[in-house]
């Protein structure tokens, strides 16, 4: 972990610095002097006499569940953080506090946006996300970051006694994806993925459906993604090493990723291209469809099993995530679930194949063979309500501290199946897989694959 | 196969390309399309020119320039993966650009290639990478994934070595391989007067574990060991000039990580005794105390529950609500001491207590529903109803809510809707 330091490009306009907002809770204690060993020395003392008398002391706990407005931080306002800004300026019950970006001119447009919206001037704008992670009023934070800052900034935070809304896919390697999950167990912190699906009509219908049983036994899930790249920047084929612009601070655009030169098509958006920095289509996709697809099926902890991937790389550029792709997971009782992206066999979408029929669903709705499995009335059991979009299940959660380590390890699972894919792409050979270990069975090399060693001076 | 274009997906390939190639790059997407149309491109990609010496051109290869060299041996790795004599040769070709007058950009891309067929052959050219400003991290990226016994080596060696961020890599690479071995020659970086080379110590050591790592990060805290090791206080190893500046969250971190290892692995006593060492400490950042607490509902349900009862006979609404999600994780016996003096906690902690445990939905708390859903409190007496539209649709859930459900108001609605739930008729 990187010594937290204050950047000197780094004006939190007024904001208490750093050493004001000292994470301790006994920090005015001055530590290491003669007289603090004394008194630490003799409490220690009487903490060993009073061992059996536990609890010794109940110290003043925590800001837990504000019984005010939560306090947000914008973590990564390019295009999704613009979007995710927005959904909770909207909401009520929440108030963005600070926003935070490595490219200066968005960050100070942010910050506009945020005192525009709220008629004040009390939004502050940071560079560096550990001096947002410092201020001990903000109780969450909302990261829209590219993947290789997807598990560091979030882990920071848990540490540091904040929530976190996070884009999908949880993490860039499973290494990662772990470390988020023992975190979040560990401090019983609250992370809530922003899926975009799991909400929607035709999404929480189709679970439903498939969870009341009628496909009978089930034996295959196909889950279709988007193929390509789509150059969302404007930046496609601008690979000539440049000096960044001097409103991005590049060396911490970068991170923990492998350094390499700055060139336009490398960084906004068109990042998830490259395999570095995002996953492509794959990873883009697997944490928002892969998440619904596990969540109707019940996360089944005993698989995968075997993964087989082929893919088709670029022949040329920058940008080396596959265009299209297709895995195959085998999990126990043969079934199988399939993720492609440009196979015509495969349509965009989830679709649930069991012993009696498919139910199939995308953004434009429902479809089922036979149709009646459509029909939930018309079996008996219990249903599911209506699911809140995840901004708001962030927001109640932190509200009422229900933990979301269950659905993070769905979000785990789905993550894992996109990294999985991956390593089979790259060595081109089936591989087989001890999902407690997480790990491959007589495979070390491909076991290695499933972490992507962080640059140094940062790490998990 | 991978690295091929697939028959299936040609239609689509078209449009990838042209996305992709804006401008004066369009001549060289036409003709790609072209020959793509014409029967196909070869079944590696950028199988072309670089094809003839791609390692002669990777040598001098500088950020920038055509990729096209790059991009056919890591075809050509990718397609070796099967085949051991293919990928050796390969992996001789990859070492020879460490070690030889090669490009920084060339040696960097010949790392990243050996993470997919490095063997412990490579091992000793990729350890003559270890303090290179340049070029540490792509090697220890390689070494820190590898299993074997050799790079495990090469990086503790490292530590004798490296310097500045180099060394910190190295310090983080141990404490991700759970290097037993490192412990030892980890200890010494505790006590040394840089916090960030310090910090990463006590990280790996907490990643790593075991008596001699938890004894460690304990003498940092100035906390005492395990009573059951019998040993005498130790000595605190951090420099005070450090010790200043320490970030405690990273130290009580490590130790957190200690106390799981060593439930783990048996150890529950003494993780049980670290939680509550944490618990109790003065220093210890709240969001460690937290962890702590969390760790005690985990292995030591009665002292937790004894905790977070203490937490809803407060006043403080937020603390409620994290001791009530706490209560609910809480296993049937060490729950029951809460709700047994559910009557006498304050509204908002039972108002609280009734949603955490609701969210549950566990079958063994039907009773305490049935009970609940009578309580005066509206907001207590609707948590439960709604709670029983989560559990299982037993006679004795059914009736309850039938007669509610009769009633006017917020009751008789969440009464209904939890009907409606079970899939019962009214």
């Amino acid at each position: 972990m990187k010594t937290p330091g204050t950047n000197p490009g780094d004006s939190p306009r007024g904001a208490a610095s750093v050493s004001d907002c000292a994470p301790t809770l006994f920090a005015a204690i001055p530590q290491g002097t003669p007289a603090h060993r004394v008194r630490r020395r003799r409490f220690l003392q009487q903490l060993t006499l009073a061992v059996g008398a536990f609890p010794i002391l109940v110290p003043p706990v925590l800001r837990s569940a504000p019984s005010r407005e939560i306090a947000l931080a914008s973590i990564g306002v390019g295009d999704r953080g613009r979007a995710d800004l927005e959904t909770f300026l909207a909401e009520p019950g929440c108030r963005v506090l600070a926003v935070c970006d490595v490219d200066h001119e968005r960050a100070e447009a942010a910050k506009t946006r945020v005192n525009s919206h709220y008629g004040n001037r009390d939004c502050r704008v940071y560079y560096d996300f550990r001096n947002v992670l410092a201020r001990p009023d903000i109780d969450a934070v909302v990261l829209a970051l590219p993947n290789h800052w997807h598990a560091i900034p979030g882990l920071q935070a848990i540490r540091a006694g904040k929530d976190v809304y996070a884009e999908p896919p949880l993490a860039h390697s499973l290494r990662e994806g772990r470390a988020v999950i023992e975190a979040v167990r560990r401090y019983g912190g609250i992370w809530q993925m922003g899926d975009s699906l799991g909400h929607l009509e035709p999404h929480r219908r189709a679970v439903a459906c498939v969870r009341q049983g009628g496909l009978g036994a089930l034996r295959a899930i196909e889950i279709g993604l988007e193929a390509g790249h789509h150059d969302g920047a404007g930046t496609a084929g601008r690979e000539t090493p440049d000096r960044a612009p001097p409103a991005l601070d590049y060396e911490m655009w970068l991170g923990p990723a492998p350094w390499a030169p700055y060139c336009p098509a490398r960084v906004h958006h068109n990042w998830r291209w490259i395999r570095d920095t995002g996953g492509g289509q794959l990873m883009d996709g697997i944490g928002h469809e892969g998440v619904v697809a596990l969540e109707a099926w019940g996360v089944r902890p005993q698989g995968p099993l075997k993964i087989e991937a082929s893919g088709t790389f670029p022949m040329a550029g920058l940008w080396n995530s596959p265009t299209a792709f297709r895995i195959t997971v085998r999990y126990p009782n043969d079934v199988t679930l399939v993720i492609a992206a440009g196979h015509q066999d495969i349509r965009r979408g989830i679709r649930w194949i069991g012993d009696r029929g498919w139910i199939r669903v995308d953004r434009q709705g429902l479809e089922a063979e036979p149709k009646g499995l459509l029909d939930e009335s018309s079996r008996p059991g219990k249903r599911p309500g209506p699911m809140l979009p995840p901004h708001r299940r962030l927001l109640e959660s932190i509200r009422s501290r229900r933990p979301t380590l269950d659905s993070l390890v769905v979000a785990h699972h789905a993550a894992a199946l996109g990294h999985l894919g991956q390593v089979a792409m790259d060595l081109g050979r089936p591989l087989r897989f001890d999902p407690e270990a997480e790990a491959f069975i007589l495979d070390p090399v491909a076991t290695g694959l499933l972490a992507a060693p962080c640059r140094e001076p940062w790490s998990l | 196969m991978p690295g091929t274009l697939e028959p299936l997906n040609r239609a689509m390939q078209p449009r990838i390309l042209m996305s992709r190639t804006p401008g004066r790059d369009e001549g060289l997407a036409r003709l790609l399309l072209a020959l793509f149309l014409l029967g196909g491109l070869p079944g590696t990609p950028a199988a072309s020119a670089a094809d003839e010496d791609p390692f002669g051109r990777l040598r001098r290869y500088v950020e920038g320039e055509d990729r096209a060299p790059l991009m056919a041996i890591e075809a050509r790795v990718r397609n070796s993966a099967n085949n051991r004599l293919k990928a050796g040769e390969l992996e001789r070709d990859l070492m020879d650009i460490l070690v030889l007058d090669a490009t920084p950009d060339a040696r960097r891309f010949a790392c990243r290639q050996l993470r997919y067929i490095g063997t412990d052959r490579a091992v000793p050219a990729l350890a003559g990478l270890l303090d290179d400003p340049v070029l540490a991290h792509p090697a220890r990226a390689v070494l820190e994934a590898m299993p074997s016994a050799a790079a495990g080596a090469a990086l503790r060696q490292a530590l004798r070595t490296a310097r500045g961020d180099p060394l910190l890599g190295v310090i983080h690479a141990l404490g991700e391989r759970r290097d037993p071995v490192a412990v030892f020659l980890l200890i010494p970086w505790v006590s040394r007067d840089d916090p960030g080379v310090v910090q990463a110590a006590l990280g790996a050591l907490g990643r790593i574990g075991g008596d001699t790592a938890l004894q460690t990060l304990q003498a940092a805290a100035g906390l005492a060991p395990p009573p059951a090791l019998e040993l005498p206080p130790p000595r605190n190893p951090l420099a005070d000039k450090v010790r200043l500046r320490l970030d405690q969250a990273v130290l009580y971190d490590g130790l957190l990580s200690c106390a799981e290892i060593a439930a783990r692995g048996g150890g529950i006593t003494n993780a049980i005794e670290v939680y509550a060492q944490v618990y109790s400490a003065p220093l210890v950042p709240r969001p460690q105390r937290m962890a702590a607490v969390h760790g005690l509902v985990r292995h030591a349900p009665a002292r937790a529950a004894t905790i977070l009862l203490g937490w809803l006979r407060g006043q403080d609404p937020d603390l409620h609500a994290a001791a009530a999600a706490l209560v609910a994780q809480l296993p049937a016996d060490a729950r029951a001491v809460v709700l047994d003096l559910f009557d006498a906690l304050p509204a908002s902690a039972r108002v609280r207590l009734s949603s955490a445990l609701a969210a549950r939905a566990d079958p063994a708390l039907e009773a305490w529903f049935l009970r609940v859903t009578g309580s005066p409190e509206l907001s207590v007496r609707l948590e439960a109803l709604r709670a029983l539209g989560s559990l299982e649709a037993t006679p004795a859930v059914l009736e309850r809510l039938r007669e509610v459900s009769a009633e006017p108001g917020d009751a008789g609605a969440a009464a209904r809707e939890s009907l409606e739930r079970l899939g019962a008729p009214r």
